[in-house]
């Protein structure tokens, strides 16, 4: 287990350097100099220059790789050229609206995908299963922003129950900040919810139809205790593998829900950041999500190896 | 003898495609789509592009079927147009990932070792930027447009192809018609194209369908977020996001791309599906 754990390790540090200096080399090859960016088309050569060497723009771009991957690995992004501030502290102050968002939309996503899909299993063929298996292909199909946009017209403008959009801080009353996540988690989470349902359906007849199963009921242990016991955690096991996938989407689906309901997450601080043409920052949260996506990935591997004793280490 | 051999054949496969609902629906679907797409370059109920402000905020009615925008511009005519974009941009951007993929995922399979290492590696690190983050870094380079949209989608969809070409064909390399084909000396070139290949075929095209609809969700995506399609070229996406701000006055500008969004995806979606059920005996119907 530890020779395994070791080379997984490996494995997501090389990953993790890939990744991030892909994001390096894009920006590398960008036409427009960020120092022209940053003073406007009418500054003086000699003040885009200068721009220049305080920002190492004038350094070869080996040495430049060599400096920002340094400051990387101290946790440092570099500095905003629009904010002036850390890149560090935008992602961080942003993350408080972006967590609880994914957070919520994944607690919708396993608490209405989980059951479903078990229940549809259960009533295999049924009018049941065929209307939960509908609602999966509909839900994977609609697209989160034309949801949300409904949610809002519905929810918000004609039963004003939540608003419409914006952000209340959770200085301001948790219940107010809960209440302006609650639609966008919803538009985000339908989807999930509905591919959750299709892989825990699947899954669940896949063990549905074991032999050990079938011998389970064959000694009389009451279905109840079969679903529990055999179905249920089993089924848990696809579940816990999907959840990654599922988080990644999330966070990628974060940015378009975030600009339907104008929250002040990660994902509208990074359009803001191409329209500006606000490279550290752009690249900064583009490897901050990576990394999230490959850290994710690799603590499921690991539990998915602790989950299930039959997968091996070697 | 051959007639009945034949004859039974062609009913099984018939027994096979009965209760195909989701290839029928789904087939039913994208031929709609490439129709609508093909008629919109001859006929179009109305000019896509025309503003009449009397004409603003018509319900589906008989002049305008799926009724009128804030501009009073047509739906039906600006989806039809709108069509051309979500084919293009799904053909174009799944023909890079499957092109590469294969690629890639073929070099991995047959060098091995190192080729494999590095190359899957690569695949992990590109698999980590969700197509819609990758999009985004491409229009800050390239600045937004459908190029930008398409080529990152497509780079977006390379690993998943990669990899399962990669897996299909470490799985087919230790097949006794591959080792016979390689002890009479064809080369790796050879057997890649006419033995490996071939028989991922029916794999690919599964992926390749579904891909498609990831693609055009993709799009949609990014022409709302304004880095796809730009104005006044009718994009869905775009549609979407201009008829947001209206929505009090009038839901069916909203309504309709959206509507042709969600049925463009699920038709492909069934239609993938239902190929796996065909093609593949293996997977039971579940």
């Amino acid at each position: 287990m530890q020779a395994y754990l070791f080379r997984r390790a490996i494995t997501f540090a090389v990953t993790v350097w890939l990744a991030a200096s892909l994001t390096f080399v894009t920006l590398l090859v960008i036409p427009g100099n960020p120092a022209q960016i940053i003073l406007g088309i009418d500054a003086s050569p000699s003040a885009v220059a200068a721009v220049e060497r305080a920002l190492g723009l004038d350094l070869p771009p080996p040495v430049r790789y060599a400096r920002w991957l340094g400051d990387l690995l101290r946790f440092d992004l570099g500095t905003s050229l629009v904010y002036g501030v850390p890149v560090w502290n935008l992602i961080a102050e942003r993350l408080r609206v972006t967590l609880p968002l994914t957070a919520m939309a994944l607690a919708l996503a396993v608490c209405v995908g989980v059951p479903l899909g078990l229940f549809a299993a259960r009533r295999r063929g049924s009018l049941w299963d065929l209307a939960t298996t509908a609602f999966a292909q509909a839900g994977i199909a609609t697209p989160s922003f034309w949801l949300g946009i409904f949610l809002i017209l519905v929810f918000a403008v004609q039963l004003r129950w939540l608003p419409a959009g914006g952000f209340t801080p959770w200085s301001q009353g948790a219940g107010r900040a809960f209440q302006s996540l609650l639609l966008p988690a919803v538009a985000l989470g339908i989807a999930r919810a509905a591919s959750l349902t299709r892989v825990v359906r699947s899954a669940a007849l896949e063990v549905l139809s074991a032999d050990y199963v079938r011998t389970a009921r064959a000694k009389g242990v009451s279905e109840a205790a079969v679903i529990r016991r055999h179905v249920l955690r089993n089924a848990l096991i696809s579940v816990a593998t999907v959840v990654s996938l599922e988080v990644a989407q999330l966070l990628a689906g974060a940015i378009i829900v975030e600009t339907v309901f104008t929250l002040p997450g990660l994902g509208t601080l990074v359009l803001n950041a191409v329209n500006n043409r606000d490279f550290p920052l752009v690249q900064g949260i583009v490897v901050c999500m990576a990394s999230v996506i490959l850290l994710l990935s690799l603590v499921t591997d690991v539990l998915y190896a602790y989950l299930d004793p039959r997968i091996r280490y070697s | 003898m051959t007639e009945a051999r034949t004859r039974g054949g062609l009913a099984a496969a018939g027994r096979r495609l009965r209760g195909q609902w989701n290839l029928t629906v789904g087939l039913v679907i994208l031929l709609a789509l490439v129709a609508t797409a093909a008629v919109s370059f001859f006929y179009l109920p109305h000019d896509p592009n025309r503003i009449s402000v009397l004409n603003r905020f018509k319900p589906p009615g008989e002049e305008f079927l799926l009724g009128t925008d804030q501009f009073g511009r047509d739906l039906l005519s600006r989806i039809m147009v709108g069509s051309r974009v979500t084919i293009v941009v799904g053909v174009i951007a799944v023909g890079i990932g499957l092109s590469a993929g294969v690629l890639l995922g073929g070099l991995a399979a047959q060098y091995g070792r190192w080729v494999d290492e590095t190359l899957m590696r690569l695949m992990d690190a590109v698999a980590a930027y969700p197509p819609l983050l990758l999009a985004i870094l491409l229009a800050s380079i390239m600045g937004p447009g459908v190029v930008s949209g398409m080529l990152a989608i497509g780079i977006a969809t390379v690993p998943v192809f990669a990899r399962l070409v990669r897996a299909n064909l470490l799985a087919l390399l230790d097949a006794e018609f591959v080792q016979a084909a390689r002890a009479l000396g064809a080369s790796n070139a050879r057997i890649f194209w006419r033995h490996l290949l071939p028989n991922t075929v029916a794999i690919l095209l599964v992926q390749a369908t579904v891909a498609f609809a990831n693609a055009i969700l993709a799009e949609a995506a990014l022409s709302y977020l304004g880095l796809g399609t730009q104005p006044p070229d009718p994009s869905w996406g775009r549609m979407l996001r201009e008829a947001q701000d209206f929505l009090v006055f009038s839901p069916y500008p909203a309504l309709m791309p959206g509507l042709a969004i969600a049925v463009t995806v699920l038709g492909l979606n069934l239609l993938g599906d239902g190929l796996r059920d065909v093609l593949d005996p293996k997977t039971r119907r579940r």
